[in-house]
């Protein structure tokens, strides 16, 4: 008797299966295009870290690296807007040069004259 | 000793070309796995839900999911993985339609009309005849409804057991449940749908 019944239950079983395998098979042509958009889809999310480019890029990595990026073009471009010019600045290079050397201050103080000198000399 | 410059290039260029190729073959072996599973999958979730537009809703979902978090798993566990995450959105589904149904109550439904897809009027390409696919396409409504109409988990533990073959220790784990409530499940799913079918199924 439980034998029986679980013959019929099983066939039972297999004729649901049955059934819904047809089903399956008999999907129509839109769902099936449904279907396989919603399949490209999904896996278009695993291209940036696989196969387009020419480079491997982890998207936790690129993810961390944006903000990083975006600190540091801003420093740049403050820096350089904020930067003094050059020329502007009471120490220039020159000046650092003549307080280094060994040449006493004097000498710079007493250029004119020298100059004087060595005009008159040509002069004379 | 280290290698000269050239080489060293070469070494990198051929680790990342064999690193491209085996994520191509991961893609490959995926979109394998979604072609397969797609259809049964969508059927799974027409069935609960009774509604085509819900059901490609949640099987996007799922899949997004997978592939985002599960893809780089084993290929041994795609199948198991995919379906929790399936049988998920469907529980998450009917929360959410639980929650609308009390809304409809008070609100009163909206039209049940639906736009009918050009598509869905291309013609049978196994050339049944309409009485064929009517008669087809009754008594799979009539199981259809009788699925959905079990609670959720007898139904998760019937799809999964007769439509997908998982034994019962898989579907357990789809489930996150024990070996001994599936079996409970899976019974009492049989016991039902016998007596609402069998008079019309055998």
């Amino acid at each position: 008797m439980a034998m029986t019944d679980q013959k019929t239950e099983q066939q039972f079983i297999d004729a649901i299966k049955h059934r819904f395998d047809q089903s399956v098979d008999q999907i129509d042509a839109g769902t099936l295009s449904g279907l396989n958009s919603i399949r490209h889809n999904a896996l278009k999310r695993s291209e940036p870290f696989s196969i387009s480019g020419l480079t491997v890029v982890n998207p936790f990595l690129k993810r961390a690296l944006t903000p990083l990026v975006a600190v540091a073009c801003v420093a740049i471009i403050i820096f350089t807007l904020v930067q003094p010019d050059s020329s502007s600045s009471p120490f220039i290079a020159e000046d650092i040069e003549m307080l280094s050397t060994s040449d006493g201050i004097d000498f710079y103080e007493n250029l004119e004259f020298y100059q004087w000198l060595e005009d008159y000399e040509i002069s004379a | 000793m280290p290698l000269p410059y050239g080489l060293q290039y070469d070494v990198l260029h051929i680790i990342k070309i064999s690193k491209r190729e085996r994520l191509l073959e991961q893609r490959l072996e995926l979109d394998k796995f979604l072609a397969s599973i797609q259809k049964r999958a969508f059927r799974m979730a027409e069935i609960a839900t009774g509604n085509r537009e819900d059901a490609f809703d949640i099987l996007q979902d799922a899949m997004c999911k997978f592939v985002e978090k599960y893809s780089k798993r084993n290929i041994e566990e795609w199948m198991p993985l995919f379906y929790t995450i399936l049988q998920s959105r469907i529980r998450d589904w009917y929360r959410r339609e639980t929650v609308r149904n009390r809304f409809r109550v008070w609100f009163g439904s909206p039209s049940e009309e639906r736009e009918t897809d050009s598509m869905e009027k291309v013609s049978d390409e196994k050339m049944r005849t309409p009485e064929q696919q009517l008669q087809n396409s009754q008594r799979m409504n009539v199981l259809d409804q009788a699925i959905r109409q079990l609670p959720i988990r007898q139904q998760q533990a019937f799809m999964l057991r007769v439509f997908e073959g998982l034994d019962v220790a898989q579907t357990a784990r789809v489930m996150s449940c024990t070996t001994g409530s599936v079996k409970t499940h899976y019974s009492r799913a049989i016991h039902t749908l016998r007596e609402k079918l069998e008079g019309q199924w055998l």
